[in-house]
C-alpha cells in the first residue's frame, strides 16, 4: 500500500469526523439559544408562565383560592414583598424534591420581582452535606425535623428574625416549639405528615389495624412493601415487639432484626421510590407509607386507605431554614413569610397533600383536598396524635445503621 | 508539541527515529493526568484518611484518630454463625467446584488440542474463587456484600460478552461503512435518553402485574416475580453496561484478519478451534477493555440495585449510601470504600492478569 | 475472497438473530417510554387513551427544560475536553516510555474503579475546601462567592470521561503498528502531520467510540453530579430522580422521547451526509489518483490503513478483510 492511499483514507475519515462535529455543533448551537433564554433573561421569559399555573403539575384537585387575586400588572411589588429596597433580584432555594407547586415560585416572582431558582434534594443528609460544605449559595433550605437539630448544633444556621415574618402568627401552636428547635430559634414549620400503613381496602376482609399485617400473619405475601428507611422499618418492628420507636438497646435490635429478616421474604421490597405508583396500579396491595404519599396514591386508586397502626407511627415535620452563610437572608425571610400567606399555603398543601401548620389555610383548601383526606383516612385526630412519636437522632442511634447494614447484607 | 526533526535523512538510521520515548512526554501527559489527579487522587487519599477518623453526626468527620471503623468491619461485621465450620464448608465447596469444573475443562482442552495441565489449573483457580466467595459470603456481613457485587458483576460481564460478540461480528461484517455506523449509532441512541426513565420502563415491563406476566398468564403459565430479584438486578447491569462492551469489541473485530481464519480452516481446524485459537486472540484487546469497563461500571452501580433490586437485593453502593447518608458514618463508609477498592483491584488482577493489564489497560 | 465472516462458521443466522435480540433488548424499554409519553394516564401501567398534552405541558415546564439543557451542555463540553485529554494521555502511555509510567497508568484508571458515591462525597469535601480558600483569597462575601455549579460538574465529569476515553483509545493504539508512524516520518512528515494524517485516522474508531461512551456517561451520571452541583445546575437525572418521590411525570417521558427523536434525526442526517459524500467520492475517476484508491474502498475509513506489517502478537492486515474491492 502506498503513502497516498493512506493519506486519502485519512481525508475520508476527517470528513466523517467533521460530519459528527457538525452534528454536535448544531446541537450545541440550538441549545445555546435555549440557554440565553432560560438563564440570561430568566425574569423576562418566565414572566408569562405564572398567568396560568401549569395544570398538569398539580395532580391535586384544582386549587380554588389562589389565582383569584393577581396583583395589578403595573405594580410589581405588593404588600407581601417586604421592603423593596432590601429585596434581592433572585434567590436560591433548596427544597425536598416534588414538594411544592412550582406555580408558587412563579407567583412570587411576578408579585415581588424575585426570581427563585429551586434545586431539590431527596434526602436530608444530602441537604446537610451541601450546607455543611459552605457557600452553598442557598438562602432558603427545607429539611425534616432531626436535620434541623443537627444543623443548628453545628452552627450551620442563622436565627430567624421573626420581626420580618409577621405571618408567624398564623402558625398552629401545636406545631411550634418542637423538640428539635426549642423556641423556634432557627426554623419554622413548612408542612408535616406522618408515617403509617397504606393498603387497598378491597384486598382485606377486615381492614388491618396493626403491623401484624406485615410482621406476622401477612396475608399479602408478595404484594406488600416496607419503606427503604432504616429508622421507619426498624422503628415499626421495635414498636410491634413492644419497645420504644427510638429504642437503642442491642437486645431489642437483635429481636427487631430477626423480625425484619423474616418479613423480608414476604415483602416485595424495601421501597421508598416506587410504592406510590405500585399502590395505585395494584402491584402492591399494602405498604408502609408516608401519609401524604397515601393521599397521592388515592388520587389514582380510590380504594387506598391509610392508618396509623395501633402500635404507633411517626410524625415528622419539614421546616424552613436559613443557612448561616446565606447570600440573601432578607429575601429568604420575605419568601418564608410569603409561603406562610394563607392563599399560598393552600396552594402548597393542595400539592403536597400533607398537613399545613398554618391555621388560616384549612378554610381555603378545596373540597377536592378534603375528599382525598377523608377518603384515604388521613384526618389527624387527637386520638391518632397520641400514638405518634418523633424520631430522635443522636450518636447512640447509630445502632440503627448497624442493624440495617445486616438487612442490606442479607441480600 | 512533538518537536521531531523533519529531516528525512535521519531515516537512514532506524534507531534515531525509533525511540519515540525520547520525545517530551510532559505536554501530552500532564493536562489529563493532573486533571484526574486533582479530581481523584486527592479525594482518594482523603477517603483513606477518613477511615481512621471519628464520625460526626450530620456527616463529615471529627479529626480524632481511631480504629473504630476497621474494628466495626472486622468484629461487628462477623456473622454469629461464622467459625471453623464456615472455613471447612468453603474448602469442601472449592474442592467440589474443582471436581465439577475439571470435567468440561479437560474435555475442552482435548477437543481444542490444548495442554490439559493448563485447563486443570484454570479449574483449580475456579475452585479457589468459589471457596473464597463462600467464605466471604458466610463469614462477614460486609464481605458478603462485596462478594455478591463482584459475582453479579462478573456474571453481567460474561453475559455482555455473550451478547456483544455476535453483534460486533455482525456489524463488522457489514460492507458499507454507512450501515456500520448506523448500526453502531443504533446501539448508542437509547442511552441518550435518561437511564432512570428507561429503568422505570423496565420495571413496568417486568412488574407482577406487567405485560410480561400478563402474557405468561394468558399462556396458562404462572406469574413469575422478576422485580427486586437477582435476575432483575443482573438484567439491569447488563442493560446499562452492554454498550461499553459492544464498542471496544467492535473496534477489535473490525481488525480481525479473516485470511488467518481461512488459513486455519483450510488446514483442517474445527470451527471451535478457529474460534478459540485464531479469532479470540485477535479480539482479546477489545474483550479486556470492554470486560474491565463493564465490570467496574457494574460493581459500583447504585441506581440499578436501588431501582430494580428494591432494597432486597443490594450491592456495595447501597451499603456506602447508608453510611454516607442516613447513618452519618463517613469513616465507616470510607473504610468500606477503601477495602472495596482493594477487592475490585484484586478481582481485576486475578481475571485480567498482570501482563495483559500492562499491555491493554 | 471474503466468502465468510470473522465468526467463522457460526451460522450467519445465529449471529443475525442474536444481534437482533440485542437491539430488541435495547429498544423495547424505549418503545415503552415513547408510548407512555402519549398516554393520558398520569401514572403508568394502564393505557387511558392517546394525548399530546404532556408535550404542550412540557413547553411551559421551565424546570425540566433547564435541566435538559444543563445535561446536554455539561455532556457536550465534558466530552469535548475529555476526548482531547484522553487521546493525549493514551498516546503518552502507549507511545512513550518514561519513568513513572506505571504509576501514571494507575492514576488514569482510578476514576474507572472508584465507587461513584465515594467520589461524590470526596469531591464535595474537596471543592468546598478549595472554593472556600479561593473565596477568602479573593475576599468574596457570601453574596458573590464562587460556588459549585456547572463548572464543578464539568470538572468532575471530565475526570472520569477522560479515563474512559483513554481506555478505549489505548485499545485502538494497541492494534496500530508504530512502524507506520515511523514510515510517515521517514517520508518527511513531522510529528504533528504524522499524528493528523496517520495516527488519528487509524485510531479514529477508538476516539469516536470513546467520545460516544464519554457523552453517555456524562449525560446519565447521577451520583457524582448531585454532590458537585450548585444552585441552578440541576441536571436531568437529578430532576427525574427527585420525581421518583411521587411518580415520574409523563412530561419526563415526553422530553425523553424528544431527545430520542432528535438524536435519531441528527445522527441519521449525519449518516446521510456521510453516505452521500462517500458515494460521490467513490465515483469512478480512477483509483490511480492520490485520493482515489482509498476512497473507492468505502469501508477504508474505519479500518486500519496500515501496510499490513505484523505487530505484537496478532497481525493486522486489513486489506485482506474483505476490503480492496470497489
Amino acid at each position: 500500500m502506498t503513502k497516498s492511499t493512506r493519506i486519502s483514507g485519512t481525508r475520508g475519515l476527517l470528513l466523517r469526523l467533521l460530519a459528527v462535529l457538525a452534528v454536535f455543533a448544531v446541537v450545541s448551537a440550538a441549545c445555546g439559544n435555549d440557554d440565553d433564554d432560560t438563564t440570561a433573561d430568566a425574569p423576562a421569559t418566565q414572566a408569562p408562565a405564572p398567568t396560568e399555573p401549569p395544570a398538569p403539575e398539580a395532580p391535586a384537585p384544582t386549587e380554588a383560592p389562589a389565582p383569584t387575586e393577581p396583583p395589578a400588572a403595573d405594580e410589581p411589588v405588593s404588600g407581601r414583598c417586604g421592603d423593596p429596597a432590601r429585596l434581592g433580584d433572585s434567590i436560591n432555594f433548596l427544597n425536598w424534591a416534588d414538594y411544592i407547586d412550582v406555580a408558587v415560585l412563579d407567583m412570587f416572582e411576578e408579585e415581588c420581582g424575585v426570581s427563585v431558582t429551586m434545586d431539590t434534594h431527596v434526602a436530608n443528609e444530602e441537604a446537610v452535606a451541601k450546607v455543611d460544605a459552605g457557600n452553598s449559595g442557598y438562602s432558603l433550605v427545607i429539611v425534616t425535623d432531626y436535620a434541623v437539630e443537627i444543623m443548628s448544633s453545628q452552627d450551620l444556621l442563622q436565627p430567624l428574625d421573626m420581626g420580618e415574618i409577621p405571618n408567624v402568627a398564623n402558625i398552629d401552636p401545636n406545631q411550634m416549639d418542637p423538640y428539635y428547635d426549642p423556641g423556634n430559634v432557627y426554623s419554622l414549620p413548612y408542612q408535616y405528615s406522618t408515617t403509617g400503613f397504606a393498603f387497598d381496602v378491597t384486598a382485606f376482609d377486615t381492614p388491618p389495624t396493626s403491623y401484624s399485617a406485615i410482621f406476622d400473619e401477612n396475608p399479602l405475601c408478595g404484594q406488600s412493601s416496607l419503606l427503604e428507611d432504616q429508622r421507619e422499618v426498624l422503628g415499626a418492628a421495635l414498636v410491634y415487639l413492644g419497645y420504644d420507636w427510638n429504642e437503642t438497646s442491642q437486645a431489642a435490635h437483635d429481636e427487631a432484626l430477626e423480625l425484619v429478616l423474616d418479613a423480608r421474604d414476604c415483602v416485595t421490597g424495601f421501597d421508598s421510590a416506587n410504592y406510590i405508583g405500585n399502590l395505585a396500579s395494584g402491584e402492591v396491595l399494602a405498604a408502609q407509607s408516608w401519609g401524604f404519599a397515601a393521599g397521592i396514591a388515592y388520587l389514582d386508586n380510590p380504594n387506598i386507605r391509610y392508618i396509623i397502626p395501633d402500635e404507633g407511627g411517626t410524625i415528622w415535620q419539614d421546616n424552613f431554614l436559613i443557612p448561616a452563610d446565606a447570600p440573601d437572608p432578607y429575601t429568604a425571610h420575605v419568601l418564608i413569610n410569603y409561603m406562610l400567606e394563607p392563599d399560598i399555603g393552600a396552594l402548597i398543601t393542595e400539592f403536597t397533600i400533607g398537613y399545613t401548620p398554618n391555621l388560616l389555610v384549612p378554610p381555603l383548601l378545596s373540597d377536592g383536598y378534603y375528599e382525598v383526606v377523608s377518603g384515604t383516612g388521613l384526618e389527624l385526630t387527637d386520638e391518632i396524635r397520641d400514638r405518634l412519636v418523633w424520631q430522635v437522632r443522636s450518636e447512640e442511634h447509630s445502632i440503627f445503621a448497624d442493624t440495617w447494614s445486616q438487612v442490606i447484607a442479607a441480600g | 508539541m512533538m518537536a521531531e526533526p523533519t529531516a528525512p535523512t535521519t531515516a537512514a538510521d532506524p534507531s534515531s527515529t525509533r525511540p519515540p520515548a525520547r520525545r517530551r512526554v510532559a505536554p501530552l501527559l500532564a493536562p489529563g493526568l493532573l486533571w484526574i489527579a486533582v479530581a481523584y487522587v486527592v479525594p482518594g487519599l482523603l477517603v483513606v484518611v477518613y477511615s481512621f477518623l471519628t464520625p460526626k453526626l450530620g456527616g463529615g468527620v471529627v479529626w480524632e484518630a481511631t480504629l473504630d471503623s476497621w474494628d466495626q468491619i472486622v468484629a461487628k461485621g462477623r456473622r454469629s454463625t461464622a467459625g471453623w465450620g464456615t472455613v471447612g464448608a468453603a474448602v469442601l465447596r472449592g474442592a467440589a467446584a474443582v471436581a465439577v469444573a475439571s470435567v468440561p475443562a479437560v474435555a475442552a482442552a482435548r477437543y481444542l488440542g490444548r495442554r490439559i495441565s493448563a485447563s486443570l489449573a484454570l479449574a483449580a483457580l475456579f475452585g479457589g474463587l468459589v471457596a473464597v466467595n463462600h467464605l466471604a459470603s458466610e463469614y462477614n456481613n460486609y464481605t458478603a456484600v462485596f462478594a455478591r457485587s463482584v459475582v453479579w458483576s462478573v456474571l453481567a460481564t460474561v453475559i455482555c460478552i455473550g451478547l456483544a460478540l455476535p453483534l460486533a461480528v455482525f456489524i463488522s461484517s457489514r460492507r458499507s461503512p454507512v450501515t456500520k455506523n448506523a448500526l453502531l449509532i443504533a446501539v448508542m441512541i437509547p442511552f441518550w435518553t435518561s437511564m432512570l426513565v428507561r429503568t422505570y420502563a423496565i420495571r413496568f415491563l417486568f412488574a407482577n402485574t406487567g405485560p410480561l406476566n400478563n402474557l405468561l398468564e394468558s399462556l396458562g403459565l404462572d406469574r413469575i416475580v422478576f422485580l427486586n430479584t437477582r435476575f432483575a438486578v443482573i438484567l439491569g447491569l447488563v442493560y446499562t453496561a452492554l454498550p461499553f462492551m459492544i464498542l471496544p469489541l467492535y473496534a477489535a473485530t473490525e481488525r480481525v484478519d479473516r485470511a488467518q481464519m481461512e488459513a486455519a480452516r483450510d488446514l483442517g481446524a474445527r470451527p471451535p478451534q478457529v474460534f478459540a485459537d485464531v479469532f479470540l486472540p485477535m479480539v482479546k484487546p477489545g474483550l479486556i477493555v470492554g470486560g474491565v469497563m463493564v465490570f467496574v461500571l457494574s460493581v459500583s452501580q447504585y441506581l440499578v440495585p436501588t431501582l430494580l433490586g428494591g432494597g432486597k437485593t443490594n450491592m456495595i453502593a447501597n451499603l456506602l449510601e447508608l453510611q454516607f447518608g442516613e447513618a452519618f458514618n463517613w469513616p465507616l463508609g470510607a473504610a468500606i470504600a477503601a477495602l472495596f477498592s482493594v477487592v475490585t483491584l484484586a478481582s481485576l488482577y486475578v481475571t485480567v492478569g498482570r501482563r495483559d493489564q500492562e499491555q491493554f489497560l | 475472497m471474503s466468502r465468510r465472516h470473522p465468526g467463522t462458521r457460526m451460522p450467519k443466522l445465529a449471529i443475525g438473530s442474536a444481534s437482533a435480540l440485542v437491539y430488541v433488548f435495547f429498544y423495547v424499554p424505549v418503545a415503552v417510554l415513547v408510548l407512555f409519553s402519549f398516554n393520558q394516564a398520569r401514572t403508568g401501567g394502564r393505557w387511558a387513551g392517546f394525548t399530546t398534552d404532556w408535550y404542550s405541558a412540557l413547553a411551559d415546564n421551565d424546570r425540566l427544560l433547564t435541566a435538559t439543557w444543563n445535561s446536554l451542555f455539561i455532556a457536550i463540553i465534558s466530552t469535548a475536553i475529555a476526548v482531547v485529554l484522553g487521546t493525549m494521555l493514551s498516546l503518552a502511555l502507549d507511545r512513550r516510555v518514561f519513568r513513572g509510567r506505571t504509576a501514571a497508568q494507575q492514576v488514569v484508571y482510578l476514576p474507572v474503579i472508584a465507587p461513584e458515591i465515594v467520589t461524590g462525597v470526596a469531591l464535595l469535601a474537596f471543592f468546598s475546601l478549595t472554593l472556600g480558600r479561593l473565596n477568602d483569597m479573593l475576599g468574596r462575601s457570601a453574596q458573590d462567592a464562587i460556588r459549585m455549579g456547572r463548572p464543578t460538574i464539568i470538572i468532575a465529569h471530565v475526570a472520569f470521561c477522560t479515563a474512559f476515553v483513554a481506555l478505549v483509545v489505548r485499545a485502538s493504539l494497541r492494534t496500530l503498528d508504530p512502524s507506520l508512524e515511523e514510515a510517515a516520518q521517514d517520508l518527511g512528515a513531522n510529528g504533528w502531520t504524522t499524528f493528523w494524517r496517520v495516527t488519528l485516522p487509524a485510531i479514529m474508531p477508538g476516539v469516536l467510540g470513546g467520545a460516544l461512551l464519554a457523552f453517555t456517561l456524562s449525560l446519565d451520571n447521577f451520583v457524582i453530579t448531585f454532590f458537585v452541583s450548585g444552585p441552578g445546575a440541576t441536571t436531568l437525572p437529578i430532576e427525574v430522580f427527585g420525581q421518583l418521590r411521587r411518580t415520574i411525570s409523563p412530561e419526563v417521558n415526553a422530553i425523553s422521547t424528544l431527545i430520542f427523536g432528535a438524536s435519531t434525526l441528527l445522527l441519521t442526517g449525519a449518516l446521510g451526509i456521510q453516505s452521500a459524500v462517500s458515494r460521490r467520492r467513490s465515483r469512478p475517476d480512477g483509483d490511480s489518483g492520490p485520493d482515489g484508491a482509498a476512497v473507492a474502498r468505502p469501508d477504508a475509513g474505519l479500518r486500519n490503513p496500515d501496510a499490513g506489517a505484523s505487530h505484537k502478537s496478532y497481525p493486522s492486515n486489513p486489506q485482506l478483510i474483505g476490503g480492496g474491492k470497489p
